[in-house]
């Protein structure tokens, strides 16, 4: 009786959540991919030109004519937020490639090779880590010419030791597995072991991590642009799109609420879509960041 | 900073080493003053009031508190484009316009307790041009200052120049006691304490704080404090115009410095507030650059100045600026109509196609700086840039900090100087003259004449005309009519707008008068409380 | 216990050494001449070419970093550009403020998000534990910015509730003066007893505090219900469970201190995040904190005070982390062997 509740707990609890998780990454996923359509199709989706500036039209409200209004160089902002999933989206995947190309094989480097490569490289991860990542990305491209070259490279520096951080520990525990060991007494090269069994073993977490940090990375984008050291006018960034409409928020508030309501709704598509990832294929794995 | 001075606060140019620590303390308001709620007019302003203390080199926003502290010789009067009297009660020019004598107001006492006579006039402006920092090249003329008696000031200048309009301006005209501290002057003053007659003397200073300074009355000011006046002044530094907005709505501020034209049109209609809008001196130029590039041409330089719709523009700035008609601003001598710019597609195209470029023809690429952060600059380089697309013009416009952007322009190297600048100019006192001796007259090296401008004819005729301001002042202005008439013919530069000055306030405050002579400077002693 | 203590600072110091040459790279990266701004546009090259020799900028770059590196630790980070003053003293002034503002916003978050975190791990993969998982990704998903300025719209624009800007009404320095001693208005209007100043503080910091708190609130509630599900699974509690003790007791005796040992683990990491989080709240809110102080920093482009703000931080979360792990390590002496 009491051996039979806990097992009917559980096992409730873990069917029941495991369901619950996968409609929530269902609709994460469906929210994702419908972001990537509307960058991919923007042109066709948007009424306007996203930067056909037209200055009799400025600041006027929602209508059937512009759903979202327009701003204050009377453009459309529907068609600038529809735009806009061009611009921190692919951002973020471009920081995220960037930190994986220099990230993994340095973790790989570290976690196979270990010793004095390990500990250098190890050490210069911590540097970089000592700061929350939002301040050193903030920091470099305070001091940077602003611009969308800029952020991704602020954002890419302070991204990769997290990935070599990871791949590190998974790269040093497949290479002390008895079957690498035995390849690699027999001969086996460095180069093929690294891509027959580091590298694949390694992918998973980095596929679960790189899916989580997609929206912190979005979010960071974001900010850097509200502070204006990101995308410029007339690019229609989100972030530089509530930044450039602050001044208004208060008489005209759609020019802050919209692209705002676009970050927003794209951090939350990507979150649900990693977190659904990672309780697939790395049910171990807690996150913090 | 020149075109730049209260926006950038950032880049003055004081190499005064400040001492430190003086916000630590738990500096406050004196208690007990009369009434005090009530009585104390609080100013709200979109950036740090004290950049400097020193009355001989601050040349930034600091003016805004020195003149409520501080006062001149003489003050302007934008009603009757004339001089007040102020500290000088009378003054007269002989010698052709070479030798000023000032007779000074009776009864001034300095805020340490020293009346004010003739030997501080001539020790306060000596210091000034010894200390020869920001704005002290007003009194170049100057050669020597004698006080013959304590009520008398002459001064005898080295070539002809109204001296009475240079002692009404708004920075390093001020007068002090300079010996109000048996140490260094100059550290004492940076330090934060002020030697001024004004009204208002410093209460606190907490630098860096929202509520950054609070000044009290001067019990012994000449004017004295009979009738209805604020008792307090203080200035917060606020520096979004929404919040600005708040704070207002919510009465904790009695005016506010500067709004969005969308915000400043909510409190036009409700109770309880006023709001007034006159034009300003602050007008913001594009200088063109004539000595090399493509705008080298003078006929691209017209197609430019033909192919933006300016009536556009203003519309999308919703009343916070005006079309400027010339170089220099209505309100001040000088000023000349007829001479807009006006949108003509047709005649850009004519031009272009004259020289080479426009539709069909090969594309004219050019670079745009403007000030990164300044809204409407970025606004009216937008517009430039989607109207000069349709004449197949690609303006590459890039926002700098102003380092930046000046190191650009002043590059010795021509490659690096950008086709098209925008940045503001207004003079440092009622006289068309700081236009065209900075932005126009030929400059070995670049400095302020960022159009990289050079003719011989239009150098002289400027100094003729300052020459004459004082003395022959109609002759002078027909000088700057046709200065003008020749900019617009040749384009060095596009006067593209002056900025409106829209203020907000509680409507208990009154006598609110702007005085476009002292930029966003409010005399809190002029205003009568009420309610 | 004793070698871990030693070795875990050993790599703290470490650390903060390479924290400083990584600024000092940065801060030389800059585009742009420092002493072009420093001296302002009135400088002849002359005086242009004084303020370089008066920065040490005229010097080799290894001289400048023994030099630089010598300054932080004497104390001498600089003066800013834009205020004209010592890095340091800026920092001290403006930290108070911001120490106030953070520190609010953890206790608000920790309070909410511990007790959410527990009922979501308890009816797991019920109705609450479904609105809470999602508040919780709507929260971690949440432009700190954008909900600044929303909040005020809601609040201030159209419910008139809530002031929006500084940390007092300043105007109750004439009927109310308050004595300042930690420069943070809550604190002193409380210790003081200035009631009436305290009531404006506590309403000045409710829409800030609720931004900065919206990170960590959505972060911990997650961590707290993770790490409780896990601890529930634990050999340890199912043996508890299968000796009849009740479900409540379970859940809150045996599972909930082993639950909340990681979260102490996250709470330096979410504290340097609301930090930095400020850099984009404060200045909406007009709180005169760190944050407004690096955005100004920002906008006039002064690398001294850009670089000593994150120099100041990062030395903060490499201390907290540090603080963390020892504690970590005195509560479960396995980490310190490990």
């Amino acid at each position: 009786m009491m051996d039979g509740s806990v097992v009917d707990a559980d096992a409730r609890s873990g069917i029941g959540s495991a369901m619950r998780r996968n409609k929530l990454m269902t609709v994460g996923a469906a929210a994702a991919l419908m972001i990537s359509v509307i960058g991919l199709l923007a042109p066709l989706l948007a009424p306007y030109a996203p930067d056909a500036a037209l200055p009799t039209q400025t600041l006027l409200p929602p209508s059937a004519v512009h759903w979202f209004g327009t701003d204050q160089l009377g453009r459309d902002v529907l068609s600038r937020i529809l735009y806009g999933a061009r611009v921190s989206p692919m951002i973020a995947l471009l920081v995220l490639f960037l930190a994986c190309v220099v990230g993994v094989p340095l973790g790989i480097a570290a976690g196979y090779f270990r010793g004095a490569i390990d500990d250098v490289i190890m050490r210069i991860t911590d540097v970089f880590l000592a700061f929350p990542a939002l301040l050193l990305a903030l920091a470099i491209a305070a001091v940077l010419p602003p611009s969308i070259g800029s952020v991704t490279f602020a954002i890419a520096i302070t991204w990769w030791p997290w990935y070599t951080r990871l791949i590190r520990g998974q790269a040093a525990s497949v290479s002390r597995r008895p079957y690498v060991e035995g390849a690699r007494a027999a001969g086996v090269s460095h180069t093929r072991i690294l891509f027959r069994h580091v590298l694949p073993n390694s992918l998973t977490p980095l596929i679960v991590q790189v899916s989580l940090d997609v929206s912190a990375v979005i979010l960071t984008v974001s900010a850097l642009s509200f502070l204006g050291l990101g995308a410029q006018d007339p690019t229609p960034d989100w972030g530089l799109m509530v930044s450039q409409g602050q001044q208004y928020f208060q008489t005209q508030w759609w020019l802050v609420t919209f692209p705002g309501i676009a970050i927003l709704l794209t951090a939350v598509a990507f979150n649900l879509l990693g977190d659904g990832l990672r309780d697939v294929l790395d049910p171990r794995r807690v996150l913090i960041r | 900073m020149r075109g730049k001075r209260l926006q950038l606060l950032a880049m003055v140019a004081t190499l005064a080493v400040v001492a430190a620590a003086c916000t630590g303390s738990s500096t406050k308001p004196s208690g007990g003053s009369p009434s005090a709620g009530n009585a104390a007019f609080t100013y709200s302003l979109t950036s740090q009031v004290m950049i400097g203390w020193d009355p001989s080199t601050g040349y930034s926003n600091e003016i805004v508190a020195m003149n409520n502290m501080y006062e001149t010789l003489t003050r302007y009067n934008p009603q009757t484009k004339s001089l007040d009297p102020l500290l000088a009660t009378s003054w007269e020019s002989s010698d052709g316009g070479k030798t000023w004598t000032f007779t000074l107001r009776d009864g001034v006492m300095f805020h340490t307790g020293k009346p004010m006579t003739s030997t501080d006039v001539k020790a306060s402006i000596e210091r000034t041009m010894e200390l020869n920092q920001g704005a002290a090249y007003i009194w170049g003329a100057v050669k020597s200052i004698d006080a013959p008696d304590p009520q008398t000031v002459v001064f005898h200048l080295k070539y002809s120049a109204p001296l009475d309009l240079i002692a009404s301006a708004d920075y390093a005209a001020y007068i002090f006691d300079t010996s109000a501290t048996s140490g260094d002057l100059n550290t004492w003053f940076e330090q934060g304490h002020e030697a001024g007659t004004g009204p208002y003397v410093l209460d606190a200073w907490n630098k860096g704080q929202e509520t950054e300074l609070r000044l009290k009355a001067f019990p012994d000011y000449w004017g004295g404090w009979d009738g209805s006046h604020y008792t307090n002044m203080v200035f917060r530094v606020v520096p979004q115009a929404t919040t600005a907005a708040q704070l207002l709505q919510s009465e904790q501020v009695s005016l506010v410095e500067r709004l969005t034209p969308q915000l400043w049109q909510t409190f036009q209609s409700q109770d309880g507030f006023s709001t007034t809008d006159s034009s300003s001196w602050q007008t913001l130029l594009a200088m063109l650059n004539t000595a090399s590039g493509p705008l080298a041409d003078v006929r691209l330089r017209q197609a430019i100045a033909a192919g933006v719709d300016w009536n556009g523009m203003m519309s999308a700035l919703h009343g916070a600026a005006q079309p400027l008609s010339g170089i220099v601003p209505p309100g001040l001598w000088g000023h000349v109509d007829g001479l807009d710019l006006t949108y003509d597609a047709q005649k850009a195209t004519d031009l272009l196609k004259q020289a080479g470029y426009g539709p069909g023809g090969k594309p004219l690429d050019l670079t745009l700086t403007y000030l990164q952060g300044d809204s409407d600059e970025q606004l009216v380089a937008s517009l430039m840039k989607s109207d000069l697309a349709k004449l197949n013009v690609n303006l590459d416009v890039r926002p700098l900090a102003w380092p930046a952007q000046w190191a650009k322009a002043k590059s010795s190297d021509p490659a690096q100087h950008q086709d098209i600048l925008l940045f503001y100019w207004w003079p440092d006192y009622a006289d068309p003259y700081s236009w065209f001796i900075n932005l126009f007259h030929t400059e070995d090296k670049p400095y302020f004449n960022l159009s990289y401008y050079s003719d011989p004819a239009l150098d002289t005729t400027m100094n003729k005309a300052e020459a004459l301001a004082a003395s022959d002042r109609s002759s002078a202005e027909s000088m700057y009519a046709d200065m003008q008439q020749t900019i617009a013919q040749e384009v060095p530069a596009l006067s593209i707008y002056t900025q409106v000055y829209q203020r907000a306030m509680l409507s208990s405050v009154g006598g609110f008068d702007e005085n476009p002579a002292y930029p966003n400077v409010v005399f809190a002693y002029d205003l009568t409380p009420s309610g | 216990m004793g070698r871990y203590l030693v070795r875990r600072v050993a790599l703290a110091i470490l650390v903060v050494v390479g924290v400083v040459v990584l600024t000092f790279v940065i801060a030389r990266v800059v585009p742009g001449d420092p002493a072009v701004s420093w001296a302002g546009p009135h400088a002849s090259r002359e005086q242009i070419a004084n303020v370089r020799h008066e920065l040490g900028l005229d010097r080799s770059l290894p001289v400048q970093i023994v030099s630089y590196f010598g300054g932080v630790v004497r104390g001498d980070w600089g003066t800013s550009i834009h205020t004209h003053q010592p890095v340091l003293s800026d920092i001290m002034d403006r930290a108070p403020a911001s120490i106030e503002l953070v520190v609010t916003a953890m206790v608000f978050a920790l309070t909410l998000a511990i007790p959410l975190g527990l009922v979501s791990a308890r009816w797991s993969g019920r109705a609450p534990d479904g609105v809470i998982r999602i508040g919780a990704v709507l929260s971690v998903s949440m432009p700190a910015f954008w909900l600044a300025l929303i909040l005020q719209l809601v609040f201030f624009q159209r419910l008139h509730l809530l002031p929006v800007a500084g940390q007092y009404d300043p105007n109750l320095d004439y009927t109310h003066p308050l004595t300042q001693y930690t420069r943070m208005p809550a604190v002193d209007a409380l210790i003081t007893g200035n009631w009436v100043v305290f009531r404006s503080a506590l309403s000045h910091l409710v829409l800030p505090a609720i931004v900065i708190a919206s990170y960590p609130l959505g972060v911990v509630t997650r961590m707290v219900r993770a790490s409780e599900l896990d601890s529930l699974g634990e050999d340890h509690v199912r043996a508890v469970r299968a000796l009849g003790f009740s479900e409540r007791s379970v859940f809150a005796r045996f599972a909930l201190k082993p639950a909340l040992v990681p979260v102490v683990s996250v709470i330096a990491l979410v504290f340097a995040y609301s930090l930095v989080n400020t850099f984009l709240v404060e200045s909406i809110f007009d709180w005169p904190g760190l944050g407004s102080y690096a955005a100004d920093s920002i906008s006039s482009l002064d690398t001294p005070a850009i670089v000593g703000v994150t120099l100041f931080i990062a030395i903060v979360y490499v201390l907290a982390n540090l603080v963390v792990d020892l504690v970590q390590a005195w509560i479960d002496p396995r980490i310190a062997i490990a």
